[in-house]
C-alpha cells in the first residue's frame, strides 16, 4: 500500500516537472518567434525603403531626367508612396547588367547575362547623365549576349556602357497575418508569418520624405505586442 | 536551466528592442539634421516604454552631438556605462562630431 502511495506521488512529480518544462519551451518559443518576426521584417522594410530611388550611377534628385511611358511615373517624390497601411517603393534592381550596344534606329539594345529579362518586364536605362524607362516587347538570348526589343524608339542617347535593369516597383502590406510583397508582375509573395498589422508614419523635413516609421504587431503566446523601426528614406 | 533560458532569451529580445530604439532615433536624427524632433522624440519615448517592461528612452544634448540612452526593467543609472544586458539594462549611444563645440 505504501509503495503504491509513494510510486504514485514520484509519478505526480515527475508529471507536473514534464508539464512544467512543456510550459517553458512553449514561452521560449513564443518569445523566439516573435523576436524572429520583428526583427527580420523591420530588416526588409529598412532594406527596401533605403534602396527607394536606387538608378545606379546616377542619384535620383528633383528633375533628374526620366523618361517613362505614361504608365509609370518614377521621380524623387514618387519613390516612395503608400497609406497607414501599406506602401510602394520604387527602384532598379541590382545588379544591372550592361548595354553593349544600341540599334541604329534605337528599339534594340543588346546587353551582357548581368540580368535575365523577359518580354513584358519594365526596364530601367540609365548612364550618369539621364534614364529612360521601357517595356520589353521582345526579349531574346544568344549567349553570352541578351536581344531587347522595343516597341518604339528609345528617346535618349545611350552609348555602350550604360547600365539596364528591371524596374522594381514592390508594394509591401500585411495579409492574412503576413507581411506580403508585391511586385509589379502581380505576384505575392510570403516575406515573413505572424505579422498581425502594420502601420506607417511618414516623416517629412523642409517639404522632403526624410524617413518612414514602422508599428509592426505580431504575436507573442496569446499577446499581440508592438515593435517601432524608423527607416530612413536615402 | 529551463528558466534560465527563458530569462536569457527574454534579456536578448529587450536587448534587441533596445538598439532598435537607439537605432531609431539616431537614424531620425540624422535624416533630419534634427528637424521637427521633439515630435519624434516624444513618440519615440512612447514606444520604448510599449516595448520594454518599464521602458525609458532618454536624449541628452541636441543634433549633432547627443547621447541617446534606453532603460528597462526599473534601471535608472545615470550614464550607462557600462551598458547593461540583462532583464533590467541600459544601451546607449554617444554622437560627437570631429571639430564640434558646443559652446
Amino acid at each position: 500500500m505504501l509503495a503504491m502511495l509513494l510510486a504514485s506521488m514520484v509519478l505526480m512529480i515527475a508529471w507536473s516537472v514534464y508539464l512544467a518544462m512543456t510550459r517553458q519551451y512553449a514561452l521560449q518559443e513564443d518569445v523566439r518567434q516573435f523576436q524572429y518576426r520583428v526583427t527580420n521584417a523591420a530588416a526588409m522594410l529598412k532594406n527596401e525603403v533605403a534602396r527607394a530611388g536606387y538608378l545606379g550611377c546616377p542619384s535620383l534628385q528633383d528633375g533628374f531626367p526620366i523618361e517613362a511611358p505614361a504608365e509609370v511615373t518614377l521621380s524623387a517624390a514618387t519613390k516612395i508612396i503608400g497609406t497607414e497601411n501599406q506602401f510602394t517603393v520604387k527602384h532598379a534592381a541590382f545588379p544591372p547588367a550592361a548595354v553593349l550596344d544600341v540599334s541604329t534606329d534605337h528599339t534594340i539594345i543588346k546587353t551582357d547575362l548581368g540580368q535575365r529579362f523577359k518580354t513584358g518586364q519594365l526596364v530601367l536605362m540609365v548612364d550618369c547623365r539621364h534614364a529612360e524607362i521601357k517595356r520589353i516587347t521582345h526579349a531574346s538570348r544568344d549567349d553570352p549576349f541578351q536581344f531587347l526589343r522595343f516597341d518604339t524608339p528609345l528617346i535618349s542617347e545611350f552609348d555602350a556602357g550604360a547600365e539596364i535593369s528591371p524596374l522594381e516597383i514592390n508594394r509591401y502590406s500585411v495579409t492574412n497575418h503576413a507581411l506580403v510583397k508585391q511586385a509589379v508582375s502581380g505576384r505575392e509573395s510570403i516575406l515573413i508569418e505572424g505579422i498581425e498589422s502594420m502601420t506607417l508614419t511618414y516623416h517629412y523635413a523642409l517639404g522632403k520624405l526624410i524617413g518612414v516609421t514602422f508599428k509592426l504587431q505580431a504575436r507573442q503566446g496569446k499577446q499581440i505586442k508592438n515593435w517601432y523601426t524608423y527607416a530612413p528614406v536615402s | 536551466m529551463q528558466l534560465s533560458s527563458l530569462q536569457q532569451l527574454q534579456a536578448s529580445l529587450y536587448v534587441a528592442a533596445a538598439s532598435e530604439q537607439l537605432a531609431s532615433l539616431d537614424n531620425y536624427l540624422q535624416s533630419s539634421h534634427g528637424i521637427n524632433a521633439d515630435e519624434f522624440i516624444d513618440a519615440w519615448k512612447t514606444h520604448t516604454a510599449e516595448m520594454l517592461p518599464l521602458g525609458r528612452g532618454e536624449m541628452r544634448g541636441s543634433f549633432p552631438a547627443y547621447t541617446l540612452s534606453i532603460f528597462w526593467g526599473g534601471t535608472n543609472a545615470g550614464n550607462c556605462q557600462p551598458p547593461q544586458t540583462g532583464k533590467r539594462g541600459c544601451l546607449s549611444q554617444e554622437r560627437r562630431p570631429i571639430g564640434y563645440n558646443a559652446a
